[in-house]
């Protein structure tokens, strides 16, 4: 990879951790994705603008972003300010961006957005084009009837689809091998006939590698593709979670191999000095606060924002 | 060997699964991103035939078999909405929709309103179901969908509605559950308006006009409330059927208006009268038009038993057109006039 790119995935990676860590900071109810940056930027950073992107919840923020929404719009979509892109109607982490082409995590059942993004493919396939649908799940999400029904689906149906796993190794607190049977996750899609392949997730351009290859072979019509993205939840599942639950040594070991360090050491090893790495940190960080501050300042949703005549599309119909 | 999709011709009668069938292969001719998506949908023509002919004219891309997944199917379903598409998601019985539930009341009902208008989904869910000549299949679940803001219910009482309301809600940018009676299905033949017919979703239609007692009714019930009219039109009562066709949202107006004409209201359905669709409506007309009632509603529904096998136990479970004459005179025993 040019270090063009890889600076360019860095700067991404650097957003992704700002956004976070100031959402864990305003709630210790936030999912965080710290640590996982690698599989999202590696992920949503791949593809084309009509590509449909239906991102798992942990870092889904990050996906419209990269797709073009501010700062600011993805930090509404968290405050519930007036200005919210989703009027404050759906959890922030949730939001997506439908005009961007990114599902926003409508259900808090984990599964029904693997239907969904074979549902797309389909749609996409009918409509003659090579616009690809890419679906991320947890760990714990492939475990859920929804995965294997999705899986068979996409496989039997040959539909331009690839699924990404970006497997934490944590289920809240239940380690993968506890609640799954089998080798690998890419182990059981691999079973269903679809291109499958496991990879480093804290290492960007291993997933950035694999999720090109896979678009390319799933955009070139050879049928859906799977790529299991190993990383580590090095935080609770939510903000306040201590995850006194989990191996203290293992979590060490996932904190040392942390992705954007080891963005940065292979950047330096390129000769991009140091100063420049700690400021894609310092802009990110500045353009949060600075799109935290004028959220503050605007009007917050009211009772008389609820919107209760917007519930149906067709006008005709509203009760 | 497979008959082809159904077209309407003048004067021809036709029962509710042709009807529903000749709306569907209607719209699928008019547009293009109409799709057919269900188990067995091709080559068996559907759960008892309700895609015959489909996937011999529109072929492998626009009727996708589909595996046994109602749940993914559905999710599935609202994704190639998303992408543009039109599907209609075959949903076999009615016994299945609880499976389908997560998709179709938190994913399908929901997104309009989640993604401020951003998002719309344009799917019809169609599935099958109430007591009928096969005695299988049973369920009747309107209520815990019609309970699901987002959501379209339609519940046709006839095969000339049946054509109009699936038409509109393939053409509705809203999801559509819409559920087809078994006892309907191929008992009565009806002549269909040769035209392109279209009948509105959300609205109500009197099947009957009569000026002492409003009954109101969809599905099955409203053919067993024709037959309780015409006996008490024999007694000199005569009684208003309001065939409800979309059970969400509720045409609440055209049940009010009616009860401002008679002043009394019994509601009839198959499913259970415990949080049911009657309930509801007496709710409204309470709320609304308390002042216009001359005595207390009355509401016929299955009792709260789940739903039996074996025939004698099931047919005590059905609204039959005595109970509803019966409770008819009872209601106009009740206040002047």
């Amino acid at each position: 990879m040019v270090v063009g790119e890889l600076r360019r995935l860095h700067a991404a990676m650097a957003m992704s951790r700002a956004i976070e860590t100031h959402c864990v900071r305003q709630s210790p109810h936030w999912y965080p994705s710290i640590g996982e940056e690698a599989v999202l930027v590696g992920t949503w950073s791949r593809l084309r603008d009509d590509d449909f992107a239906v991102p798992h919840y942990r870092g889904a923020l990050i996906v419209p972003w990269l797709r073009g929404r501010s700062v600011k719009d993805v930090l509404a979509c968290v405050t519930q300010r007036r200005s919210s892109p989703t009027g404050g109607r759906l959890y922030g982490a949730f939001a997506g961006d439908v005009a961007r082409r990114v599902m926003p995590y409508v259900t808090m059942v984990l599964g029904p957005n693997l239907g969904v993004a074979a549902g797309i493919a389909y749609a996409y396939r009918r409509q003659a084009g090579d616009a690809v649908a890419v679906a991320s799940l947890g760990d714990g999400t492939a475990g859920t009837g929804d995965f294997h029904e999705s899986m068979n689906l996409a496989a039997v149906h040959h539909l331009p689809v690839v699924y990404v796993c970006q497997n934490n190794q944590l289920s809240i607190s239940t380690p993968t091998a506890a609640s799954h049977a089998g080798d690998s996750i890419a182990d059981w899609a691999s079973r269903y006939g679809m291109t499958a392949e496991r990879v480093d997730g804290n290492d960007v351009v291993a997933v950035a590698a694999a999720v090109d290859a896979l678009v390319e072979h799933v955009r070139s019509g050879r049928g859906p593709g799977f790529v299991e993205a190993l990383t580590y939840r090095v935080t609770g599942h939510f903000g306040a979670d201590p995850a006194a639950y989990r191996d203290g040594a293992e979590a060490e070991r996932w904190i040392a191999r942390d992705p954007i360090a080891a963005a940065e050491r292979a950047l330096a090893e390129q000769g991009v000095p140091a100063p420049e790495l700690a400021a894609a940190h310092a802009h990110a960080a500045a353009q949060v606060a600075a799109a935290a501050d004028e959220l503050a300042a605007e009007p917050a949703l009211t009772a008389a924002d609820l919107g209760a005549g917007e519930v149906y599309a067709d006008a005709g119909q509203r009760a | 060997m497979p008959v082809s999709a159904p077209e309407l011709r003048a004067g021809a009668r036709s029962t509710m699964r042709e009807a529903i069938l000749a709306g569907i292969a209607a719209e699928m001719r008019r547009d293009e991103s109409v799709v057919v998506i269900g188990q067995d949908v091709r080559a068996f023509e559907g759960p008892l035939k309700s895609t015959a002919g489909l996937w011999r004219e529109f072929g492998d891309g626009r009727v996708l078999e589909m595996p046994i997944c109602e749940s993914t199917m559905t999710a599935f379903g609202v994704g190639a909405a998303l992408a543009g598409l039109r599907p209609v998601v075959d949903i076999m019985f009615s016994d299945l929709l609880p499976i389908a539930t997560t998709p179709l009341i938190q994913l399908a009902a929901p997104l309009h309103y989640y993604t401020g208008g951003a998002a719309s989904v344009p799917m019809v869910v169609r599935t099958r179901g109430g007591d009928g000549p096969y005695r299988a299949h049973p369920q009747n679940y309107e209520a815990l969908f019609a309970h699901s803001p987002g959501l379209v219910v339609v519940a046709p009482s006839n095969a000339s509605d049946a054509h109009g309301l699936i038409r509109s809600a393939i053409r509705s940018d809203d999801p559509v559950l819409f559920l087809e009676n078994i006892f309907l299905y191929n008992a009565y033949r009806e002549p269909l308006p040769a035209d392109e017919h279209l009948v509105p979703l959300g609205r109500a239609r009197i099947a009957r006009a009569g000026r002492d007692v409003t009954v109101v009714a969809y599905g099955r019930t409203v053919r067993t409330s024709l037959s309780a009219a015409e006996r008490l039109a024999d007694e000199h009562v005569e009684a208003e059927i309001v065939d409800l066709r979309t059970v969400t949202p509720l045409d609440a107006d055209t049940v009010a208006a009616s009860v401002a004409r008679t002043g009394r209201l019994l509601v009839v359905h198959e499913a259970w009268a415990t949080g049911g669709i009657g309930a509801e409506v007496i709710a409204h007309v309470s709320r609304s038009c308390f002042a216009a009632l001359k005595t207390a509603p009355a509401l016929i529904g299955a009792p709260a038993v789940p739903v039996p096998w074996a025939e004698p136990l099931r047919d005590a479970l059905l609204p039959t057109a005595d109970a509803i004459a019966a409770a008819c005179r009872r209601l106009c025993e009740n206040g002047d006039g």
